[in-house]
């Protein structure tokens, strides 16, 4: 399966993931997973404002996942994946979709309240079980906000 | 700051925003301190950069000045002031679009607007190693 990168960041398509991670990547495509900006057309488009000349987008709901996931997993050249949160991850994940995969947490500011696990990652209540969850289902989880950063697992990420 | 009058909401990557109004500052005095706000996306998701962005401009007439053209900042940009008459985007803000700004708040936005990125265009300047310009 030829995904470059599967990441949970809710600012979806930004400098980050583009620059910091599409250099490195050189991905043909970034698919984003979720009903909200799945049903935004205008959201799309900003967010289509932000790629690289040639890289193709795809916006899907959460039920169409698997199977656009599976479809860019057989192109040659790679994709990016991009979910807006771990809610919405493990939805997919629930699919048995993500199994085998690595799941890179790059962003998440849940805000006031929100658990602190890194100045990258603030989750909200429930995210916790959720990743445990994603893990038992077979997923790979790991913290990472750039290529050069230090890979953080989900066992050092809980303790 | 009086109501009504047109303001700058500087809204960036890190620290960029108060250090671009700092620099501002420094070169055209504290008249500066009545145009610009700033505003950094650090640490908040999609929907509570909208909010703070929504919550500083209020009901004054507000250009939003970003740092990019696409990404968190520019897309909250964007999603508060599209369709509004009375707001407008600036993305890619250098020291000469602020300066410009600063001094020429009175005039209308559609006018106003094409002036600022002109002013930032004629702002970057290149020198070639053998003194020649580009």
């Amino acid at each position: 399966m030829t995904i470059s990168l599967m990441r949970v960041d809710d600012r979806l398509i930004h400098g980050q993931v583009v620059i910091g991670w599409g250099a490195r990547l050189d991905p043909v495509g970034y698919l984003v997973v979720g009903d909200e900006i799945a049903a935004s057309s205008w959201e799309q488009e900003l967010y289509r404002m932000g790629l690289p000349d040639g890289a193709r987008s795809e916006f899907v709901a959460v039920e169409d996942a698997p199977a656009a996931i599976q479809t860019a997993g057989r192109e040659s050249g790679g994709w990016i994946v991009l979910f807006p949160s771990i809610e919405v991850a493990c939805r997919v994940a629930r699919t048995g979709a993500l199994r085998g995969a690595a799941l890179n947490l790059g962003g998440i500011h849940a805000g006031e309240g929100g658990r602190i696990l890194l100045p990258y990652l603030q989750l909200a209540a429930g995210d916790v079980e959720r990743l445990v969850e994603m893990r038992a289902l077979g997923v790979e989880i790991s913290a990472r906000d750039l290529p050069d950063s230090a890979d953080v697992p989900l066992d050092d990420l809980l303790r | 700051m009086s109501e009504g009058e047109l303001r700058g909401v500087l809204l960036t990557h890190g620290s960029l925003a108060v250090g671009l109004i700092d620099a501002a500052e420094r070169v055209a005095g504290p008249v500066v301190r009545d145009a610009l706000l700033p505003l950094s996306n650090e640490g908040m998701d999609p929907t509570a950069i909208r909010s703070a962005l929504e919550e500083l401009a209020g009901a004054s007439p507000i250009v939003v000045f970003t740092d990019l053209p696409a990404g968190s900042c520019a897309f909250a940009a964007r999603a508060i002031c599209d369709g509004r008459g009375t707001r407008a985007v600036v993305c890619g803000v250098n020291l000469p679009v602020l300066l410009d700004f600063v001094f020429h708040r009175d005039m209308p936005l559609d006018e106003l607007v094409p002036r600022l990125v002109e002013k930032g265009r004629a702002g970057l300047v290149g020198r070639m190693p053998g003194g020649e310009g580009t």
